[in-house]
């Protein structure tokens, strides 16, 4: 055919013919929109969850441990050239340049040094410490002003001083040194602040146990006068420099490992940099988080591929449709083409003008939106550059792509014009593919059963999802809603025999549905796999975050707990909310094995521990019941998970040990407390009576850590340290999951609304095709109240079906991977599995509730119109 | 020479097979005006689709000079529509492009069928001969029912195809105009065409050549 063809109208005007077809565009354009909205949410998705990787695991973890420190022993007193401050100019001169850290932090940590008390000399002692901008690091008690020492509340306390006092250190024998007390501050304690984190071994130097140190705060001429006067083992010098969070995404992460790996290395490597520091030693733990970081990235990646496949490929058939609908609508022109010999090829070209303008426009649109909406509700806003030009590219790659497939689409539809017949069936090809994804559900199944594989598969150090529990619901979702959609279909004709003899209304809609099966069919389809999609993947992603909790829970005990020294009786404000729990460390069971061993308040367990029917196969006040007093027998304990049946634990070691004799008078399998070790509960008073605990905690389930850390300061409670559910398990397994399924809900989310849409268009598009039919049905006296409910009984038989065998597939799909869903299987309890039912209920009602407004407003038009003017134009 | 040799056409249909054309046997003159007529339904535009080589006989031949155009391929049927033989189909909406002018049309048609040079004069005066002279510009929305189908005949005509196929072609036209356009298909029969038009026009079947009647399917005497 001529290149001439080209300069003719219907080629030439083809660009831009779709501006004068606004619901055609618009079909295009919102299927070319999610186009390029799923091939751009892939690596934008991965961005982000990046991002909030690095993000999360710096705030929520130990910055300081993951930037560099730099750590040694030595003098200020030390001679030319490397004093401490020559070691500090030139490590902050490597270091000047490098984006993403904070300012070098400088500690000195002494030896403990005697206070002199009211009583004369004491064993109370603190460590001597100086630490640079140490005012912005601590807690403020209590402030003088002035110059001084900080001292830490607990040591307050213990010696009866405050702030403006005086105090007596006792540097040497002999040898005293009187230093003003500027102020006070809060005890540093576990859990340790940002700043502190990488300080453990100081603030608690006889291990996390025990009570931590004395620290006395004290300024460089202080910290030299007495570093002198003590006279022993040389300080701990150390450097350290966090990473700044703020804005740092992976690849630079990367980078700011590499740098600081090169300054690290040249430190170990005989370099200039290792002359001026020397003899000091480096540690770097960044490259380590990056290697976790991109580890956890990749499983993500594996999880997210099939996904950004699947919405791909459901895009792509929506663009084929969209095809077809252009050839239908295209089909007068078509036909006359055809008459006049023009081969199909050069129609379908036609079709590709008129559709690349709309689909390419569309698809970069929809690479916008994904920006947008990763920025949005993404799991972190920010996006590294790299992968936002990935996206693009893949984007318009996928949107020519798109184009080439709808162009070819096209292609066979004019063929099928031409020749008017022959070729298989459609419909056979169609049942064979959708018995085909049938049966490969199946076999996914079968070979995840066979292979006992868990939904997180470990590889290196971070938990991957296993790609065959992703497939499954999928597969099993749209193989099984095809197959069921086409049976349902198939019961069409029955329903409009047998709805002939119902109400007008009835009829009108059954006949409806009966008279558009293609329609019926595909809307049909895609209702059932959104919906499929979104309850499987909200089941999976509320059970993981159920499970998550319950796991966070049962470690801690409730919601927040607060580590106390000894029992005390609840404060006022904590009763009903909060319980007591005492503990005991270095305990063994009657196997010889380390267990835990914890005593609870029956009374008040239940106010605030966490606890969740599947944990016990009684109710908790059953198993609460079974802890009394200490008979002749022993002290009835609740066994807990791998606890033996019978026989003494062995509390503490050595000549101190102390035998208890226990006797199980119930079991469970998970419980609060748990953690580890195999775990023994008693009453607080029954154990008391053999031995003192080692430690309490205070359990509540209500309101912060900070709360109830608080509420029992108020109450005179000295408080070593405080943990909560939300920050203790933050793992990579169970983000990895969240990420993976809430991805996964959010394709099931975007095929929905896709869904709606087409419902919408497909009843407009019906409406100005039927303006005629309806113009004589309401001559014929149909009223207009029993068309608008004819539109209501069809779309809600046809949704609510949907919705019946998509949510009946999505539950199938869930219920039978989800107790494979543990990313963390030593710790219980066992998954819980969490219906989101309301939140599902009221997204299938809003969804029902828009699609009927979209097409009531569209039939209203229909309504509107003049009869006799219809009549007159389609004569 | 066009002609059909003991053609069956059947269509399926939701509630079995119809048959449209049985055992039609007939034979069109060149340079001759042939009319197919017969009451709605009795197959006459099936029977001119055939001729077009846009439909296949389940049996039968369509011989045109020799060649039997119910068997060729695909691109050989296509290249005959391209070169040899013009349809106007009965439908007066759609007969032209959608949205284009009567010259666009024309424009289009000399492409496909690579017009050699001269022909736009040619079209000129046809359209001048329908009535359409001062039409050119006009897009097909704007134009009545009967002004697409004159448009429609004489844009078949561009290139001078060696068969014409128009279908009810004054179906829409009042008789005055009507005559317009059988005098331009009287001139192109003149020069050789072979023109079939399916009517049940009495006015076209009185200026018939040569007529085939058609019931039900079947030819009649």
């Amino acid at each position: 055919m001529p290149l001439r063809l080209l300069r003719t109208a219907p080629w030439r005007r083809a660009p831009l013919a779709l501006l004068r077809q606004p619901s055609l565009l618009l079909t295009v354009g919102a299927v070319a929109l999610v186009l390029g909205l799923a091939a751009a949410v892939g690596p934008l998705f991965l961005a982000s969850t990046s991002s909030a990787i690095v993000q999360e695991d710096l705030t929520e973890g130990c910055p300081t441990v993951a930037g560099l420190r730099v750590a040694g022993f030595g003098r200020f007193a030390d001679p030319e050239p490397l004093t401490v401050a020559s070691r500090d100019t030139a490590l902050r001169g490597a270091l000047a340049g490098i984006d993403h850290l904070q300012p070098t932090t400088f500690t000195a940590v002494g030896p403990p040094i005697p206070v002199e008390t009211l009583a004369g000399p004491d064993d109370i002692r603190v460590r001597l410490v100086h630490r640079s901008d140490v005012e912005d690091q601590i807690e403020v008690v209590e402030d003088a002003g002035g110059d001084g020492v900080w001292i830490p509340e607990r040591a307050a306390g213990e010696l009866g001083i405050g702030a403006g006092a005086s105090m007596t250190l006792l540097p040497a024998p002999g040898a005293t040194d009187v230093v003003r007390v500027r102020g006070v501050y809060r005890d540093i304690a576990s859990p340790l602040p940002p700043t502190w984190c990488a300080q453990e071994r100081t603030v608690y130097p006889a291990g996390t146990g025990e009570a931590p140190d004395r620290l006395l705060f004290v300024d460089r001429a202080t910290y030299e006068r007495l570093e002198v006067a003590v006279d022993g083992n040389a300080s701990r010098l150390i450097w350290e420099t966090s990473i700044d969070q703020r804005g740092l995404t992976l690849p630079e992460a990367v980078r700011l490992a590499e740098e600081l790996g090169a300054i690290a290395d040249s430190l170990r490597s005989g370099s200039e940099l290792e002359a001026q520091i020397i003899p000091f030693s480096a540690q770097l733990y960044l490259p380590d988080y990056v290697r976790v970081w991109e580890e956890t990235r990749d499983a993500v990646r594996e999880g997210v591929l099939p996904i950004v496949l699947t919405a791909v490929a459901i895009s792509l058939l929506f663009l084929i449709s969209v095809a077809r609908s252009w050839t239908e609508q295209r089909r007068a022109a078509i036909d006359l083409l055809v008459q006049r010999g023009v081969p199909p090829a050069w129609i379908s070209t036609k079709a590709l003008l008129e559709l690349a303008l709309p689909i390419i426009g569309f698809a970069v649109a929809g690479w916008a939106v994904g920006i947008v909406a990763m920025r949005a509700v993404g799991p972190s806003s920010l996006l590294d550059d790299a992968a936002v030009r990935e996206a693009l590219v893949l984007t318009a790659a996928l949107a020519v792509a798109g184009l080439g497939l709808a162009t070819l689409a096209v292609l066979v539809a004019v063929r099928r014009i031409e020749q008017d017949r022959g070729g298989v069936r459609p419909a056979a090809v169609a049942v064979l593919a959708e018995l085909g994804l049938l049966l490969a559900a199946g076999l996914v199944y079968a070979r995840v059963v066979d292979h006992d594989r868990a939904l997180l598969a470990q590889r290196g150090s971070t938990p991957r999802i296993d790609v065959l529990h992703l497939l499954f619901p999928i597969l099993l979702i749209v193989g099984a809603g095809a197959v069921a959609v086409r049976l349902l279909v198939l019961l069409l004709p029955v329903l409009r025999r047998v709805g002939g003899r119902w109400p007008v209304a009835a009829t009108l809609g059954v006949r409806r549905l009966a008279g558009s099966r293609h329609a019926v069919h595909v809307l049909g389809l895609a209702a059932v796999v959104a919906t499929g999609l979104v309850v499987a993947s909200s089941i999976v992603v509320s059970s993981a975050d159920a499970t998550l909790h319950a796991k966070s829970a049962v470690f801690v005990g409730g919601d927040v707990a607060a580590r106390i020294p000894d029992p005390v009786e609840l404060p006022a404000p904590l009763r009903g909310t909060a319980t007591l729990v005492t503990r005991y460390v270095n305990v063994s069971g009657p196997d010889g094995e380390p267990a835990d061993l914890i005593g609870i308040d029956p009374a008040t367990f239940a106010d605030g521990a966490f606890w969740d029917d599947t944990m016990a196969d009684v109710p908790l006040d059953d198993l609460l019941a079974e802890l009394g007093p200490a008979t002749a027998r022993g002290v009835p304990v609740i066994a807990v998970g791998r606890a033996g049946l019978g026989g003494d634990l062995r509390l503490g070691a050595g000549t101190r040990a102390v035998q208890l004799p226990v006797v199980t008078s119930a079991r469970a399998l998970a419980f609060p407390g748990e953690r580890s070790k195999p775990l023994y509960v008693g009453s607080t008073a029954a154990l008391a009576a053999f031995d003192e605990s080692d430690f309490a905690e205070v359990w509540s389930d209500e309101g912060t850590a900070v709360e109830l850390v608080a509420a029992l300061r108020d109450a005179g409670v000295t408080v070593w340290g405080d943990v909560s559910a939300d920050g203790v398990l933050t793992v990579g397994s169970f983000r990895t999951t969240a990420w993976t399924f809430g991805f996964l809900r959010a394709l099931g989310s975007l095929i929905a609304v896709l869904t709606v849409a087409a419902v919408i268009a497909h009843v407009v598009a019906r409406e100005r095709r039927g303006r005629l039919g309806y113009a004589i049905a309401r001559r014929c006296g149909l009223a207009a109240r029993s068309y608008a409910l004819s539109l209501g009984i069809e779309l809600a038989a046809l949704l609510t079906s949907a919705f019946v065998v998509g949510g009946a597939l999505g539950w199938l799909a869930a219920a039978t991977t989800h107790h494979r869903l543990d990313g963390l299987r030593r710790l219980p309890p066992a998954p819980l599995f969490r219906i989101p039912g309301a939140s599902l209920t009221l997204a299938a009602l809003a969804s029902l509730a828009v699609v009927f407004v979209g097409a009531r407003l569209a039939q209203r038009s229909s309504e509107r119109a003049d009869i006799v003017g219809v009549l007159r134009a389609e004569a | 020479m066009l002609a059909c040799r003991a053609v069956d056409v059947v269509y399926p249909t939701p509630t079995g097979e119809v048959d449209a054309l049985v055992d039609v046997t007939a034979t069109f003159a060149d340079g001759a005006i042939n009319v197919v007529a017969g009451p709605s339904g009795s197959g006459k535009s099936s029977l001119l689709r055939l001729l077009a080589a846009l439909e296949r006989p389940r049996v039968g031949e369509v011989l045109l000079d020799g060649e039997d155009i119910g068997r060729a391929s695909r691109r050989r049927r296509r290249m005959l529509r391209r070169d040899r033989i013009a349809y106007v189909g009965s439908h007066t909406r759609g007969a032209l492009m959608p949205g284009a002018t009567i010259d666009d049309e024309l424009r289009l048609v000399a492409a496909v069928r690579r017009a050699p040079s001269g022909w736009a004069s040619v079209a000129g005066d046809r359209l001048d001969g329908v009535g359409l002279g001062d039409r050119h510009d006009t897009r097909a929305v704007a134009l009545s029912g009967g002004e697409q189908q004159r448009a429609a005949v004489i844009a078949a005509l561009v290139a001078e195809p060696s068969v014409l196929l128009a279908d009810e072609p004054t179906a829409a036209l009042d008789s005055a105009t009507a005559l317009l356009l059988l005098a331009q298909l009287r001139t192109v029969a003149d020069r050789g065409t072979t023109v079939v038009v399916a009517s049940h026009d009495p006015a076209v079947i009185g200026a018939a050549d040569h007529v085939v009647n058609l019931r039900s399917g079947r030819v009649v005497r």
